[in-house]
């Protein structure tokens, strides 16, 4: 609650909370209007929890999955401090049980807080839903560095279009399902301010839904922009509709490629869009216009809601982390009436929509393919696998076409590395130089103490043996060098207990190499005797004992390949669900076929 | 804009209510009322044309005990900007409070509504039967069915816009108990919405019995289709002439009906249903919402008063055609609407004619409009079959 008086006193920002808790009812008679609530008046609530726990029997939603009365019971009391409850949240998934293709999920976030204050449920939502995320230990990572992006053109005989949207929310203001009217209207000013800024060929206009001309709203149906008041109910459930068309909008720029809806499920849609198989410069305009509008709104006091667990913060839990879906209308004539279509994209962690969006079908064999997920993994990650995938279908369709056989893709796993394996991996190389560091000052010790005499008749030993050892290291480091990447890619097939099979690694290493000063002394003494019959196999013997050592590695560290997934069914291997993309023929075969433009 | 604390409160207001173990806190967020004010310029319903800013202002700082403010009984309203043919209210209730804590809105309207009703009149109910005279001899060749309805409200419980809930399992428990225990032609049975078989729940459409979930926005934007099926049902006797809806628009619908035109026939059981129903509930320590100027209270204003419609199919072909149709309406005080209930159209000539008042008359009075009025009409129509002119049995306005 001192956070709500500092914002109020900074003055920064428009929006006011005053929420005196504890101060006493004195304070709460002086505010309220005393002519129709008594003084210390409650809010009735006549009921306990459990009499006003929905019937979810029939309920097939991720929220029915996991509202337990037990957390129904300890949320329900609970307030945001903008007075969001928790029956408000998931009023939604109570209205509407199931839908028929997909396993909805069933609340809403009414504000920021909401993924505090409800982290009971929502966390267990958003695990079920982003494929075993979990908010309380992991990060999401955000990389709007478009230049990352690789191969992002396609074929345009097969890409009819390409697109990227994600949602941002301005921190501070509530949420489509429980701002209020004055709320609402706040975000179109500062988000409309802020585009007003734009310029070169991002500049663009907004048109307001409340006063629109016929003409402009003719206009923008043609061009495919305008969104109208939702149907569905599960987004009328959540009342996100409420005061329609007050305070929505459209802003496009003048080349119609760069689009955002304000105040519709979100405080903003961002849109770059253009027709062809361009993706690059589609998420080079993404990423351009989204990071200019961040420091527009920035220039004035505001920000995206953001936090490093969930990323972007969104109205529905599905569109946490990135929010972004891109995509592209394909034609894929042959490929859709395989069979193995279903299963090539479900290992490619794609998905297909018809091409009027979600919830329709598609016409002919042109199909609208997008990622699958948003949580987990960064916007740049995610386009790549949707470049990827869709390239990789364009090789199928085109094999198909020349009377060829496709491959199912191997399953493009998810790359969630907990902190630990992190943790493991990292001191490895520098475990190894430390080791190796010392070793060219050991052998010049043990050599220094030699009688004159057997210097002078050794004098061209130590010059030979220096000659002789001065690789050793050398070729110690070279061959120790790849070692952690090497590792890293063997890791990268490791079954879950990694940390237990990493951990003895550099003490292993260790442990070989440690010997090797006291072997190269046990070599040196005899010297006098036989220092050339003794130093000349040297090297070799060095060798001999390094070059296995890669190898040994390996057979320790007994290489596991996860089993091909179920498809449709996302597995968990774990609950910190860790497997890492395995070496990726598709992408090399995709590389290799890719006739279209010039990447 | 920048905030500026001078002195005092600043014009961002926050209303904070306690709680005990038992309650919840509210804590509502407000911005300045001019800022909230809703955009009005393109409605055209009751709520729109009173509703001003000063009056938002003032109205916005309030809440009934049960946490029901000013922006939950105008959301409809502001959602459903106007209806093509009629002009609807625009707003509703969530508690019987709100009648007294938005008095200022909601009595200018009830006024403009219900035919100049004044906040100091008095309304009168009447519910006994035999003060009707007439009603048993409506001729069947013409008047298809008969039927009267009314609402009823549990004091103590929210109204289904604002209802939680456990409030609206408890209207459905209380209200199974009471009919559970009705005897002789009243007997019946109760079927939940969310438990029917679909044997019941073929029989039930096939009766044009069953209600199914509200589409229309006007309904759904108030928040009463929350939650559904949950606590929703259809009670029936079993001669299928006694009729109650569980929590669809409001606590308790309730219908008389049958095929035929014996009008007093139906109002009979509908007063000796309504009576016996009111006492069971009295019985067990509660009753109606109910008060002498508002007579019972519904969720929608234009129900208030008697909550009542009366209303036949009636066979009307050459009267429906007649010119002066509209007008002999207006001065029956009725209103036509489809077989389908309101907002559908007539179908081949037969109209759903009705009573166009709620409150300000008593139960008794509304019937006895609609006996008389459907009688008169009958007598239009066989003039018109004849060819003859039906200039002489204009009536004059009730």
């Amino acid at each position: 609650m001192a956070n709500n008086f500092a914002r109020i006193l900074s003055g920064k920002r428009n929006v006011g909370i005053m929420s005196l808790i504890g101060a006493g009812s004195l304070t709460a008679t002086f505010l309220l209007n005393r002519e129709h609530v008594t003084a210390g008046a409650q809010v009735r609530r006549v009921y306990p929890a459990s009499a006003d726990y929905p019937d979810l029997r029939k309920h097939n939603n991720c929220m029915a999955s996991h509202l337990t009365p037990a957390i129904y019971a300890k949320l329900v009391d609970k307030a945001t401090p903008n007075g969001y409850t928790l029956d408000q949240a998931i009023q939604t998934g109570v209205d509407n049980p199931g839908h028929p293709f997909i396993k909805t999920v069933g609340m809403v976030a009414g504000d920021e807080e909401s993924y505090e204050v409800f982290a009971d449920l929502l966390d267990p939502v958003i695990k079920e839903r982003h494929n075993g995320y979990d908010p309380q230990t992991m990060t999401h990572p955000t990389d709007l560095d478009s230049s990352k992006l690789k191969s992002g053109k396609f074929d345009e005989r097969y890409v009819l279009s390409s697109r990227v949207r994600t949602g941002r929310s301005i921190r501070g203001l509530s949420l489509p399902p429980a701002c209020t009217r004055a709320e609402r209207r706040e975000v179109e000013k500062v988000v409309v301010d802020a585009l007003a800024g734009l310029k070169g060929d991002l500049a663009g206009t907004y048109y307001s839904l409340t006063h629109m001309t016929d003409q402009e709203q003719q206009q923008l149906i043609d061009d495919h922009f305008l969104f109208d008041k939702p149907v569905s109910p599960l987004l009328t459930c959540s009342g996100m509709a409420r005061d329609w068309p007050d305070a929505r909008g459209i802003w496009h720029n003048n080349t119609k490629t760069f689009l955002i809806w304000i105040n519709e499920e979100d405080h903003t849609r961002v849109i770059s869009m253009e027709k062809g198989g361009n993706m690059k410069r589609v998420f080079d305009r993404f990423c351009t216009g989204l990071k200019e509008v961040e420091r527009l709104i920035q220039e004035k006091g505001w920000e995206f809601m953001w936090n490093e667990r969930l990323g972007y913060i969104l109205t529905c839990p599905s569109n946490l982390g990135t929010g972004l879906r891109a995509g592209v209308h394909v034609n894929l004539p042959k490929l859709s009436k395989d069979p193995r279509f279903t299963k090539i994209l479900d290992n490619l962690r794609l998905q297909k929509r018809g091409t009027g969006g979600v919830d329709t079908a598609a016409v002919g064999s042109t199909f609208d393919i997008s990622n699958l997920d948003r949580l987990g993994q960064s916007e740049v990650q995610l386009v790549q696998t949707v470049v990827d995938g869709v390239n990789y279908l364009i090789e199928c369709e085109k094999k198909l076409e020349k009377g060829q056989d496709i491959k199912i893709p191997p399953p493009v796993v998810l790359q969630l590395l907990p902190i630990l394996v992190q943790d493991v991996l990292q001191p490895l190389p520098l475990l190894v130089q430390d080791v190796l560091k010392p070793l060219p000052l050991l052998v010049q010790d043990v050599l220094k103490p030699l009688p004159l005499l057997v210097q002078d008749v050794l004098k061209p030993l130590p010059l030979l043996v220096q000659d002789v050892l001065k690789p050793l290291p050398l070729l110690v480091q070279d061959v120790l060098k790849p070692l952690p990447l090497l590792v890293q890619d063997v890791l990268k097939h490791l079954p879950l207990l990694v940390q237990d099979v990493l951990k003895p690694l550099p003490l292993l290493v260790q442990d070989v190499l440690k010997p090797l000063p006291l072997l190269v002394q046990d070599v040196l003494k005899p010297l006098p005797l036989l220092v050339q019959d003794v130093l000349k196999p040297l090297p070799l013997l060095v060798q001999d004992v390094l070059q296995p050592l890669p190898i040994l590695v390996q057979v320790v560290l007994q290489l596991k390949v996860p089993e091909e997934r179920v498809p449709g069914q996302v597995t968990f291997l774990s609950s910190s669900c860790i497997i890492i993309r395995l070496s990726s023929t598709y992408t090399s075969q995709s590389n290799r076929g890719n006739q279209g433009p010039v990447h | 804009m920048h905030l500026s604390i001078a002195g005092g409160l600043p014009c961002r207001m926050c209303v904070l209510l306690f709680s005990n173990d038992k309650m919840a806190k509210l804590t509502i967020k407000r911005l300045s009322p001019e800022e909230e004010f809703p955009d009005l310029s393109q409605h055209n319903n009751h709520m729109a044309k009173v509703l001003t800013q000063d009056m938002y202002t003032k109205l916005r700082d309030r809440a009934t005990p049960n946490g029901f403010t000013i922006d939950g009984v105008i959301q409809t309203g502001i959602d459903n900007p106007g209806h093509p043919f009629i002009m609807t209210v625009g707003c509703v209730a969530g508690d019987e409070e709100t009648y007294e804590v938005f008095k200022e809105l909601l009595d200018p309207i009830i006024e403009d509504r219900h035919g100049g009703y004044k906040p100091t009149d008095k309304h009168k109910t009447d519910l006994n039967a035999d003060n009707l005279k007439g009603g048993d001899d409506l001729d069947p060749n013409y008047v298809i069915s008969s039927r009267v309805r009314t609402g009823r409200s549990i004091r103590g419980f929210c109204l289904p816009p604002h209802c939680s809930r456990g409030e609206r399992r408890g209207v459905e428990k209380m209200s199974v108990e009471a009919l559970d225990s009705l005897s002789g032609d009243l007997k019946g049975k109760y079927y939940a919405l969310k438990n029917m078989t679909d044997a019941e729940q073929q029989q039930l459409i096939d009766d044009h019995f069953l209600f199914d979930k509200p589409v229309s926005p006007l309904l759904l934007a108030s928040g009463m289709a929350r939650d559904w099926p949950d606590g929703r049902g259809i009670w029936h006797n079993d001669t299928k002439t006694f009729l109650v809806w569980v929590n669809e628009e409001d606590h308790l619908r309730v219908i008389s009906m049958q095929k035929g035109g014996n009008m007093k026939e139906v109002f009979n059981r509908f007063c000796t249903g309504l009576t016996k129903i009111e006492t069971l509930f009295k019985d067990k320590g509660t009753s109606f919402m109910w008060n002498e100027h508002l007579g019972y209270v519904l969720t929608c204003p234009s129900n208030l008063g008697t909550g009542l419609r009366a209303g036949v199919h009636v066979k009307i072909p050459n009267m429906s055609k007649h010119a002066k149709f509209e007008e002999v309406l207006k001065r029956l005080r009725l209103q036509k609407r489809g077989t389908g209930g309101v907002d559908t159209a007539a179908v081949g000539g037969t109209f759903d004619i009705s009573n166009a008042d709620r409150l300000g008359f008593s139960e008794v009075e509304l019937v006895q409009m609609v006996v008389d009025g459907v009688k008169l009409l009958v007598e239009m129509e066989k003039k018109l079959e004849k060819g003859q002119s039906i200039d002489d049995l204009m009536p004059a306005q009730k």
